[in-house]
């Protein structure tokens, strides 16, 4: 597996960055056509996730560890703040248009576009894990 | 970075996001169209054709506003063309519930033939 590791801070200003990084990866390693379109947003939701209810918006770090080759490609962020906590909520668009709330969504696109979705806490960790394989 | 351009025309509202919508720019999209909304245009088009991606906190926004802008009498239809942005919208299901045209001709019909 080729590995490309980095620490970023928890804000929102870097989503863009670890987007595009994601897309490149993808790109390099896979001519998956759907696994580049809609992959980089699913690591950029788990991000996001982060920052909003791990960190609260207030800062902090998170270390991302990005794992590819021509088969799959697996992505996984290590972070402090709150202990993460996943609602297990079935989605229904038609009654979130009725209720007005668009919350939630992210978490959904994730559990959309992951093949594996895995995370946990350990030696005072949070961390996400989120597996794509390629399709020829 | 998102830049949100707003043109008018027939009665109808097109709105063009150009860049991304993500957590960061998302007040951007959501302050103009409800700027829209307030002043009583509804009759909307999204054109999505310089939009490179849209994360969830935009596709809330669509969500949050849709039922308001329909009790008013109009529509917010999506003009999409980049496969990257139709995936999104078809990954959780807004392709059953919103109304998606090619092309902005198309997406214009729908109001001009309900005007008529």
């Amino acid at each position: 597996m080729n590995k490309v590791k980095l620490k970023v801070p928890a804000s929102y200003e870097f989503l863009g960055p670890v987007f595009y990084l994601t897309e490149k990866l993808v790109e390099l390693f896979s001519s998956d056509e759907r696994a580049l379109a809609i992959f980089p947003l699913a690591v950029q939701e788990i991000m996001a996730n982060i920052i909003e209810h791990s960190y609260e918006e207030k800062g902090g770090e998170i270390s991302i560890l990005w794992e590819i080759n021509r088969d799959l490609i697996r992505v996984e962020f290590s972070f402090g703040g709150k202990r993460v906590k996943i609602p297990e909520v079935e989605f229904d668009l038609e009654r979130k248009i009725k209720e007005r709330k668009g919350r939630g969504l992210g978490l959904e696109i994730v559990r959309k576009i992951a093949d594996e979705l895995e995370y946990g806490y350990r030696g005072g960790k949070n961390w996400w894990r989120i597996t794509r394989r390629f399709r020829s | 970075m998102l830049e949100v351009k707003t043109e008018i025309s027939q009665g109808v509202v097109f709105l063009r996001p150009r860049g991304r919508i993500d957590p960061l720019t998302v007040d951007d999209f959501e302050r103009e169209l409800e700027r829209n909304i307030k002043e009583g245009r509804v009759k909307i088009i999204l054109d999505c054709s310089e939009l490179e991606y849209i994360s969830s906190a935009g596709l809330g926004v669509l969500i949050g506003h849709i039922e308001e802008i329909r009790e008013k009498g109009g529509d917010l239809v999506i003009c999409c063309t980049t496969s990257r942005v139709y995936q999104i919208f078809d990954l959780l299901g807004f392709t059953r519930i919103y109304r998606f045209f090619p092309d902005i001709g198309a997406a214009l019909r729908v109001f001009v033939d309900e005007q008529s």
